[in-house]
C-alpha cells in the first residue's frame, strides 16, 4: 500500500466518523448549554459553561442559571417523564405479546412439516409491506367506536401490527438455521411435538429469541405515526408524542435537546447490552 | 409413537418410567399440519383482525363520502379517486415524492457503498468506526428529525456555526429549493449504515486475486470498480435500495419534525399529504383514496424491481 493511499483512507475514515457522530454530539452539546449562552449572537460549538441544569429541571428539580439566579423546574417535565414511563410500559407489553404469538408461529413455519407453509410465510411477509399511513385511518375510526383512542391498549394493538410480522419473519430464518433432526432426537427420548418445541428448541434458541424481544422493544419505542395520531394530548401519551408537543409549542432548543437525549438513552442502553444478539439478525429483514 | 392409534388404551413404554410419561401426549396425536396450524393460528387471527380489517376498511372508506361532523357515510363510487386525480395538489405531492425517493436512493447508494468500500480496507481505528457508524441507524427516526433540525438551523445550527467560524455566510438548508435534498441527506444519514453492513458482507467474498489480475491487465481504478466490484454488489445494493426507496416514499416522522411539509408545501410528499387530508382536513374519503394510490404504485414498483433484479442476477450467473 502506498503512503498516499494510506493517507487518503485515513482521511476518509475521519470523514465517516465525523459524519456519523457530529450531529449526535451537537445535540448533546446543546443540551449542556444555558439558554443564555445558546441564544448569544455568536454560535458556540462547545459549551463555555457546561451544565446539567436542563436535565435536572426536566426531572423536576430546580437549578441555578449561569448568573446564579434561580431556575424553576421545567413546565414540560411531567409530560416528558410520564411519556417515558408510558413508552416503557407500551414497549414491554408489545414485546411480551409479540413474543407469545410470533415465536410459536415462526417455529411452525420454519420447522413443522405442514401443508400451506409457503403460503403462510408469504402472507406474513406481505403484511409487512403495508405502510402505516394506510392503516391509521381505519384504526382511528375503529378506536373511536371502541373507546380505544387515547389508551395504551390501543397503541399496543397498533404496534403489534408492525412487530408480529417482523418477528415471525426474523424468527423463521433463525429456527430454520437450527440443526435438522433436533426434534426427532427429542421425540425418540419420549417428548411430544409440543414438548420438543418447548423443552429443546426454545432453550437452544435463547440468543435468537433475545434478539427478537429486543427488536420488538426497540420497534415499539421508536414508533411515531400511531403514537402521534392516537394518543397526543391524552394521559396515555408516549414519549414521541410528548416530545412533539414540547418541540412545537415551546421550542427552547436547549430544553428540547435534553428531552431528546433522555429519550435516546433507554433504546441505546438496551441496544448496547444486547448488541451481540442483534448483530445476528439479517439486517435487511428489518 | 404415532403407531398408537387408540388413545384410550395407552401403550406401555418399554421401560416403566412412571404414569406421566406413559400417557401419549396430546400434540403427538395431531398431524404435523394440524400442529403447525395450532401454532400459527394466533398470528393468522391477529393479522386478520389488525391488518386485513384495517386495509379492507380503508378500501371501503375510499369509496364513500364521510361527513366529518355526523359520521354519516354515503357511497360515492369512484368519486374520491376522481377528485384525487384531478387535484393539482396530488400531482404536486406525487412529483415531490418521486423527487425525494430519487434523492434518497442516490445518496444512500453513494454513502453506503462508500462506507462499505472504506470498511473493507485496513486502517487505524477501524473497529471504532465499525461500531460508530451504526449510531445514526440505532436512533429513532423522530429523534433524527429533531437532531437535524438543530444541525440545519440558520440561526443556531451546527452547520451555521461552522460556516461562521470559516467566515462564510449562513445557508438556509430548509429553503423552498433545497428542502427535499436536505431531508434526503438526513434519510441517507440514518439508513446508509444498514446498507454499509449489508454490502460489506458481499464485498468481503470478492477474491483479492481478481484485483491483482485486473491491475496486471492494466485496468484503472474505475475499470476495476465497474468490472470486478459492481457485479458482486449489484444484487445486494438493489435489494437495499428498494428497501430504502420504499421507506422514503412513506417517510413521515422526519418530514413532520424537520419541516412539517413546508416551506410553502415544498416538502409535502404524498404521505404527509395523506396525513393532512385525513387528520387536519378530516377528509377521510380522499385521504383513503390517496393512500390506496400510493400503496398500489409502491407495491407494483417494488415487485417489478425485485423481479428485474432477480432475473438479471440469474442471467449473470448463467453467463459466468
Amino acid at each position: 500500500m502506498t503512503v498516499r493511499r494510506k493517507v487518503i483512507i485515513h482521511l476518509l475514515a475521519l470523514i465517516a466518523f465525523v459524519w456519523s457522530v457530529a450531529p449526535l454530539a451537537w445535540i448533546v452539546v446543546i443540551s449542556l448549554m444555558y439558554h443564555h449562552e445558546f441564544g448569544s449572537a455568536e454560535i458556540h460549538l462547545l459549551p463555555g459553561q457546561p451544565t446539567l441544569a436542563n436535565y435536572v429541571r426536566l426531572l423536576g428539580g430546580t437549578a441555578r442559571n449561569w448568573d446564579g439566579s434561580h431556575l424553576e423546574p421545567n413546565a414540560y417535565g411531567p409530560l416528558i417523564r410520564e411519556g417515558l414511563l408510558n413508552s416503557a410500559e407500551v414497549a414491554v407489553l408489545v414485546t411480551v405479546f409479540s413474543m407469545l404469538v410470533a415465536v410459536p408461529a415462526a417455529y411452525a413455519l420454519a420447522r413443522v412439516q405442514m401443508r400451506f407453509r409457503q403460503a403462510g410465510l408469504l402472507t406474513v411477509v406481505a403484511t409487512r409491506a403495508i405502510p402505516p399511513v394506510a392503516t391509521t385511518v381505519p384504526f382511528f375510526t375503529l378506536y373511536q367506536a371502541l373507546n380505544l383512542a387515547g389508551t395504551k391498549t390501543g397503541l399496543v394493538i397498533a404496534h403489534l401490527t408492525i412487530t408480529v410480522p417482523l418477528l415471525v419473519w426474523i424468527g423463521t430464518s433463525f429456527f430454520g438455521g437450527l440443526p435438522p433432526g433436533l426434534e426427532r432426537i427429542a421425540q425418540v427420548d419420549g417428548c411430544s411435538r409440543w414438548q420438543a418445541f418447548w423443552r429443546i428448541v426454545v432453550p437452544a434458541s435463547r440468543p435468537a429469541m433475545t434478539a427478537m424481544a429486543v427488536i420488538a422493544f426497540l420497534t415499539s419505542w421508536d414508533e411515531f405515526t400511531f403514537a402521534l395520531i392516537f394518543n397526543t394530548g391524552t394521559s396515555a401519551q408516549t414519549f414521541p408524542a410528548a416530545l412533539s408537543s414540547m418541540f412545537f409549542q415551546v421550542s427552547v432548543p436547549t430544553e428540547v435537546a435534553s428531552a431528546t437525549v433522555l429519550g435516546l438513552i433507554p433504546p441505546l442502553v438496551v441496544a448496547a447490552i444486547f448488541q451481540r444478539y442483534i448483530r445476528k439478525v439479517n439486517l435487511v429483514g428489518l | 409413537m404415532s403407531t398408537v392409534t387408540e388413545p384410550i388404551a395407552p401403550a406401555r413404554p418399554p421401560k416403566a418410567r412412571g404414569a406421566a410419561s406413559a400417557r401419549i401426549p396430546f400434540s403427538s396425536r395431531l398431524s404435523p399440519t394440524r400442529f403447525g396450524f395450532l401454532l400459527v393460528a394466533p398470528v393468522l387471527l391477529l393479522l386478520l383482525a389488525i391488518v386485513v380489517y384495517p386495509v379492507a376498511y380503508s378500501l371501503y372508506l375510499s369509496f364513500v363520502h364521510t361527513n366529518p361532523l355526523t359520521g354519516r357515510q354515503d357511497f360515492v363510487g369512484l368519486k374520491n379517486f376522481q377528485s384525487v386525480f384531478t387535484d393539482p395538489a396530488f400531482w404536486h405531492s406525487a412529483w415531490l415524492t418521486i423527487y425525494y425517493v430519487a434523492c434518497v436512493t442516490v445518496l444512500a447508494a453513494a454513502v453506503s457503498l462508500g462506507m462499505a468500500l472504506l470498511l473493507r480496507e485496513r486502517f487505524i481505528g477501524r473497529p471504532v468506526l465499525m461500531a460508530v457508524i451504526v449510531l445514526p441507524w440505532s436512533l429513532s427516526t423522530y429523534a433524527a428529525g429533531v437532531v437535524w433540525r438543530y444541525v440545519f438551523s440558520p440561526q443556531y445550527g451546527l452547520l451555521a456555526g461552522i460556516f461562521e467560524k470559516l467566515g462564510l455566510s449562513p445557508v438556509d438548508f430548509l429553503s423552498q429549493n433545497t428542502v427535499l435534498p436536505s431531508l434526503a441527506i438526513v434519510h441517507a444519514w440514518q439508513f446508509a449504515p444498514l446498507g454499509a453492513y449489508f454490502l460489506l458482507a458481499s464485498l468481503q467474498v470478492i477474491p483479492e486475486d481478481l484485483y491483482k489480475l485486473g491491475k496486471v491487465d492494466g485496468m484503472g481504478i474505475l475499470r476495476r470498480f465497474t468490472s470486478i466490484t459492481m457485479p458482486y454488489v449489484r444484487l445486494p445494493l438493489t435489494i437495499f435500495l428498494v428497501l430504502v426507496g420504499g421507506q422514503a416514499a412513506t417517510a413521515f416522522d422526519l418530514i413532520y419534525f424537520l419541516t412539517s411539509g413546508g416551506p410553502g408545501g415544498a416538502s409535502q410528499t404524498l404521505t404527509y399529504d395523506i396525513y393532512q387530508q385525513t387528520f387536519q382536513d378530516q377528509s377521510f374519503g380522499t385521504g383513503a383514496a390517496t393512500s390506496w394510490v400510493l400503496l398500489v404504485v409502491l407495491t407494483a414498483v417494488t415487485a417489478g424491481y425485485y423481479a428485474m433484479a432477480m432475473s438479471s442476477s440469474r442471467r449473470e450467473k448463467k453467463v459466468s
